[in-house]
């Protein structure tokens, strides 16, 4: 009996610690100094890198030192508001305050949770006059496999690893993976080293170009991903050592019979439930100068079932539909002048969490400000004064 | 023997300002020597819409621009800037012999045979000859080097001034179809002029067929040498050659542009040049013109009252033909006008020298109710200037007056002030601290000072890039979260107040002060949690995400992080209140690297642009600060230690 | 405890339901376009200017005398090649328009004479167009009018104006279409002759 009753105590004891203000004591030095070492980093190692290694993990490893990354600190946190909020949080008009700010940050970071879990960015390019359904993804790479018009496979970038080799059902080949870079540099096959199998026949581009890594870019997105991949049981004509990069200007061509298949290497593509066609991309410049005023895009949404409706996407006014938000991003000039907007479009469930959040917490803090600062001293000034000069 | 003390201080304070203000009102005032020309003061002429940079300004404001670009001051000791446009546009032959042109390096002196004056000040006239001996020097740099290349300083001052030249070339010549082409008119043109000195470029052009005519013909007869030609006829080719070399090289000339659009549905005024060349032109326009045709004759002969008569009638003419959003307001060119010849906040930084200087009178004599109320009276004629200056930016810009780096330091501190001013009320039973005053006094006074820096090129009221043209979202989440940096400041500087009374041996509790700083990072707290939050909300309208791990939105979670971390662990009893001071007072470091700090970074979607001089600024601060605080916190434990009843933590 | 339990289940559940909702709601009309109504931006231009002047047969006229109709001012010379090119456009709109428009072609040749020197030059059908009462040929001494009044300094220019004297556009060079005018001055389509 005394056991359990002990076990229950120390249960509580232990709830109360973790509610109290000591994990947040331990852990914001910490995450502070996560940082703005992540942040410094941005300068040199880029946007992208920087957020996956300093804010989008579980570990991070200066040297041969593990130090806790951005997840498990706010995991604690988050335990500790959560345990706070739930257990030890009497409603007093004192206290109500601080409790709805802590609700308010709790649901900010459950927010955050659901965000990181699925949310999915990209971009879309839609020149004047043309439509476009396909959303790429800003990071994530794919091997694109187009069997007779059709899209036969999505391959996510980290599948085409050295070394592996992909087998398909229904397709007459096989890939073995012999090389990879993230940022391929290309140079003439003349100054490639020999192949181990000298015997291997140089297809397509691999005749002249051979690929090798380059350091990294600064924005990720400019990064040309790429792989030397070896093609099996393709027959004669088309077994053999092959280069394959990001918007290659011709996709390797595999005929079989009545089949063609293509492969192609490029960012990842995501299929929009409705097309969108710009009618007109209008950007105001300030009076008499280059510089840009705003910018915004005439936009019509063409729907599966035939029906379409015109819209406009602008500077801080985006478009929501269907769960999907379409921003004003940026926009390009083609060769030939004409203009081609730039959306972003981002599919993420959970964008309602920080609007709430915040709402709350902002409220809660200012009741609970209005309350401290208003609240009367208990030693009225004239006899703190007499005391100090007392004193 | 005090009041003896208090009269010399006000004595010492009057002095002072005077001494100040002085050199400012001689500056502003012209000698005789502009009798030769009308003073276009007290005259609207200055208030007269131009185009620049995106928005309509008052000529004022052009002309100064333009003036400190090539002089380094917007106003010379013996010419004010808006007569110097004035004789500029209407007088050009005049102004080619006024000092603007600033060389201070002796390279470039060297090399353009010209002496080293005390003004630094040359003339058109002066360069002229340097000008044609260096251009295949300039020629040569700008087209031997990559384009990231820098250049030594002497080449690029050396480039500058011929640039500045010829941007003043362009200037002068705005108005010149309008203005007599001082050749005499050979007597077979019969033409009506204006002016006595002869036809200007528009009456040519009425007769241009029968004009070119005669030069033919002259070709004809005596050929192309000019030393056959007769007076007559050398006038005549002349007049010629400068007809033809104003229509050739005055199509690219659109640097004043005050005509309003005519036709499409352009918001682009255009130069008068433009409004004749490039089709863009009409009844309007031409009207328009002819008007400032009369100004001209009328500035030339220097009848001001048809001067002014005539600037009555562009003004009325304007207003007739512009309508809806895009017309003209005349309030605000001449608020604008108003705000630049007050200088609402040089006016405020003397102010608020003085009352500083009076606080600390007033610390040295803290009974003296006279002197408190003469800083808070000093500071309030201080604030007065300060608001006043930013609401003529709000009118004129037509937003929020917290777009650009250098208005959030404008901003922030007027809130500090309004909290100081606040404070000092709420807490005056208490004989009146100073601390409120004194530490708001000091931040202000700091900002003030390095505005200038921010903005090196003078403060142009510009306009603002794409994103950040919202009101909407000025007016909430930049001004929270920047009110919010400015709570901080304050609640540091009480901090710092606090740990200095503790290193001299006072009570835990001394006055309140610990209370208050605590209090006041609370509402910091509230500010800048909002304001950031705000901030994301913002982001996810405009970029699709509501928090991008950017360096800007860094900065304000850092600032949020430590005020959190402060408060929890004060309420977990880890730290004293001396440490608490401390932690509290090391915000001033954390604001200003969220603030400042951010921007060399350079990346990310918030970079606004890296400003040489703010790392070795930043640094030094924050290295003055941490050697302050770590003194203090250091010094005040030892007292501590020394005497643990006194130093029992006071509850906040 | 079990109530805040329950408030945080509650908050949880009521923004799930709103991401649904929010995802299935019709368009937001916000976002729909507004489009400018074409009138409201004509309105900003200036009304004809008043001028006198004399057509080469010696009939003089005030511009405010012509405003019932629309006006089509022609800037033009016969030693401006752009000028010819156009021609026979400002002639088919005449034609076809006769009620509707008049055509004043203001000439900024050196002399008179130079202009009867040029239309004779022109076919039969075109010369007969000149003589119609809405076409007026007028010969501009010293520019007053060209450069004078409509500060036209490069030819050719064309000005169109609406009934009531409201001119609503400017055509610079000879690069427009009789269609392109008659949208803009609100022609209905006639059959031609």
């Amino acid at each position: 009996m005394r056991k359990n009753v002990n076990m229950v105590d120390y249960m509580k004891q232990a709830a109360r610690w973790v509610a109290g203000p000591a994990p947040v004591f331990f852990t914001m030095p910490v995450l502070m100094i996560i940082l703005c070492i992540g942040t410094i980093a941005q300068k040199d190692l880029g946007l992208y890198e920087a957020h996956v290694r300093y804010f989008q993990n579980f570990i991070i490893w200066f040297g041969p030192l593990p130090f806790p990354g951005a997840y498990p600190l706010i995991g604690i946190i988050t335990l500790s508001l959560f345990t706070r909020f739930v257990f030890f949080s009497d409603w007093k008009w004192r206290k109500a305050g601080i409790h709805l700010a802590h609700l308010g940050v709790l649901i900010l970071l459950l927010g955050g949770l659901i965000t990181s879990l699925q949310a999915k960015e990209g971009y879309l390019v839609i020149p004047e006059g043309q439509s476009n359904i396909f959303v790429s993804d800003y990071h994530q790479r794919e091997l694109l496999i187009v069997k007779n018009g059709n899209v036969f496979a999505r391959l996510p970038h980290q599948m085409i690893r050295q070394g592996k080799t992909l087998t398909f059902d229904d397709l007459p080949f096989e890939i073995d993976v012999l090389q990879t870079c993230r940022n391929c540099e290309i140079y003439k096959r003349e100054e490639a080293p020999p192949l181990q199998d000298i015997e291997t026949p140089l297809q397509n581009m691999a005749q002249f170009m051979a690929l090798r890594p380059a350091p990294l870019e600064m924005d990720e997105e400019v990064n040309l991903y790429g792989a030397t991949i070896l093609l099996r049981d393709a027959g004669e004509d088309h077994d053999g050592l092959y280069v394959i990069f990001e918007a290659m200007p011709n996709p390797i061509e595999i005929n079989d019979g009545d089949d063609v298949v293509e492969i192609m290497y490029g960012k990842a593509q995501r299929m929009l439930p409705f097309a969108v066609q710009l009618d007109n991309f209008v950007r105001t410049n300030y009076p008499g100068s280059d510089k840009a005023e705003n910018y915004h895009s005439d936009i019509v949404i063409l729907e599966e079932n035939g029906i379409s409706w015109p819209a406009r996407v602008e500077m801080n006014k985006p478009l929501r539909y269907q769960g999907y938000t379409l921003y004003q991003s940026s926009f390009l000039r083609a060769d030939d002048g004409n203009m081609a907007t730039v959306l972003a479009v981002v599919d993420n469930q959970g964008w309602l969490f920080p609007y709430i959040g915040t709402g709350i917490m902002a409220f809660g803090l200012l009741w609970h400000t209005l309350l401290s600062v208003g609240a009367r001293r208990k030693t009225p000034m004239k006899t703190k004064l007499k005391r100090e000069r007392s004193a | 023997m005090k009041i003896l003390l208090i009269r010399f201080c006000f004595a010492f304070m009057l002095v002072f300002m005077l001494a100040f203000t002085m050199p400012h009102f001689v500056q502003a005032q012209e000698s005789a020597d502009q009798a030769t020309q009308l003073d276009v003061r007290g005259t609207d002429f200055a208030t007269l819409p131009v185009l620049h940079e995106g928005r309509l300004k008052p000529l004022d404001s052009f002309a100064r621009i333009y003036l400190k670009r090539f002089s380094g001051r917007e106003n010379l000791r013996n010419i004010s800037a808006a007569n110097w446009l004035a004789v500029s546009i209407f007088n050009p032959a005049e102004a080619a012999n006024i000092d603007i042109f600033r060389i201070n390096d002796p390279q470039i002196l060297n090399l353009m045979d010209l002496n080293r004056r005390e003004s630094r000040l040359y003339s058109l006239q002066d360069l002229s000859d340097g000008l044609m001996k260096t251009e295949p020097q300039v020629r040569a740099l700008l087209t031997g080097t990559e384009p990231n290349q820098d250049f030594e300083p002497a080449q690029q001052s050396l480039i500058d001034l011929h640039e500045n030249v010829l941007l003043y070339g362009d200037l002068v010549k705005s108005l010149s179809m309008i203005l007599p082409l001082n050749i005499p008119l050979p007597a077979e043109l019969e033409i009506e002029t204006t002016y006595q000195e002869g036809a200007t470029f528009l009456e040519l052009a009425a007769t241009e067929q029968e004009f070119m005519g005669l030069v033919q013909s002259l070709l004809a007869r005596q050929g192309e040498n000019p030393d056959n030609y007769s007076q007559d006829e050398r006038a005549l080719a002349a007049l010629a050659f400068e007809y033809n070399v104003l229509r050739e090289t005055e199509q690219q000339n659109n640097l004043l542009q005050i005509i309003p659009p005519e036709w499409n549905d352009s918001r682009d005024w255009i130069s008068p040049w433009q409004s004749l060349l490039s089709g863009q032109g009409g009844p309007q326009s031409a009207a328009y013109l002819r008007l400032w045709q009369d100004m001209a004759a009328a500035y030339r002969s220097q009848d001001r009252t048809v001067f002014t008569n005539h600037i009555e009638a562009a003004f009325s003419a304007l207003s007739q033909n512009i309508t809806g959003a895009d017309g003209i307001n005349k309030t605000s060119l001449q608020l604008e006008t108003l705000y630049r010849a007050i200088k609402p906040f040089l006016w405020a930084e003397y102010l608020y020298l003085a009352a500083f200087i009076l606080l600390i009178v007033f610390f040295i004599r803290p009974d003296s109710t006279l002197i408190y109320k003469s800083v808070i009276a000093v500071a309030s004629a201080g604030f007065v200037f300060h608001s006043a200056g930013l609401l003529f930016r709000s009118f004129i810009l037509a937003r929020p007056p917290v777009g650009s780096l250098y208005e959030t330091l404008l901003f922030v501190s007027v809130i500090l002030m309004i909290l100081a001013f606040a404070i000092e009320y709420f807490r005056r039973k208490g004989n009146g601290n100073g601390n409120a005053i004194g530490g708001a006094l000091l931040g202000t006074l700091i900002m003030l000072l390095i505005a200038p820096f921010i903005a090196p090129d003078g403060d142009h009221l510009e306009t603002l890039v794409a994103v950040l043209n919202t009101n909407f979202w000025l007016a909430t989440h930049v001004t929270i979260i920047t009110a919010g940096y400015a709570i901080c400041i304050l609640a540091a500087c009480f901090a710092h107040i606090y740990l200095f009374h503790r290193a001299r041996g006072a009570r835990s509790d001394y006055r309140g002060l610990i209370s208050l700083s605590y209090k006041t990072a609370l509402a910091g707290l509230l500010f800048t949690s909002v304001g950031t939050m705000l901030g994301g909300v913002w982001a996810d309208q405009s970029w699709g995400r509501f928090w991008g791990w950017d360096p800007k939105e860094n900065g304000a979670l850092l600032i949020v992080l430590w005020l959190i971390w402060l408060t929890h662990a004060r309420l977990g009893d880890y730290f004293s209140n001396i440490t608490l001071a401390a932690s509290i007072a090391f915000l001033n470091i954390i604001v200003a690297i969220a603030w400042f700090g951010v921007n060399l970074l350079s990346v990310g979607l918030h970079s606004y642009g890296f400003i040489d001089g703010i790392a070795w600024g930043l640094g030094l601060f924050c290295a003055a600060e941490i050697v302050i605080i770590g003194a203090l916190w250091l010094a005040a434990f030892m007292q501590k230690r020394r005497e643990p009843s006194k130093a029992k933590d006071a509850a906040l | 405890m079990k109530m805040n339990l329950i408030i945080f289940g509650v908050i949880l559940v009521a923004l799930v339901a709103a991401t649904l909702f929010y995802q299935m709601r019709t368009p937001n009309i916000q976002n729909k376009i507004v489009n400018v109504p074409i009138s409201v931006a004509s309105e900003k231009r200036g009304n004809l200017p008043s001028f006198a002047f004399e057509t080469i047969d010696g009939a003089a006229y005030e511009s405010g005398d012509l405003t019932n109709k629309k006006l089509l001012i022609n800037f033009w010379a016969s030693w401006c090649a752009p000028c010819i090119i156009e021609f026979p456009h400002l002639l088919e709109l005449a034609k076809r328009y006769p009620d509707d428009i008049t055509l004043l072609l203001i000439s900024s040749d050196r002399t008179p004479e130079d202009i009867p020197k040029f239309t004779t030059r022109l076919t039969e059908a075109e010369q007969e167009i000149l003589e119609q009462d809405n076409v007026k040929m007028i010969f501009d001494t010293d520019k007053k009018i060209t450069q004078g009044i409509f500060q036209t300094f490069r030819l050719p220019e064309t000005i169109l104006v609406e009934n009531g004297g409201h001119m609503i556009q400017k055509l610079v060079g000879a690069n427009w279409s009789v269609e392109e005018v008659k949208r803009a001055l609100n022609l209905s389509a006639r059959p031609s002759d």
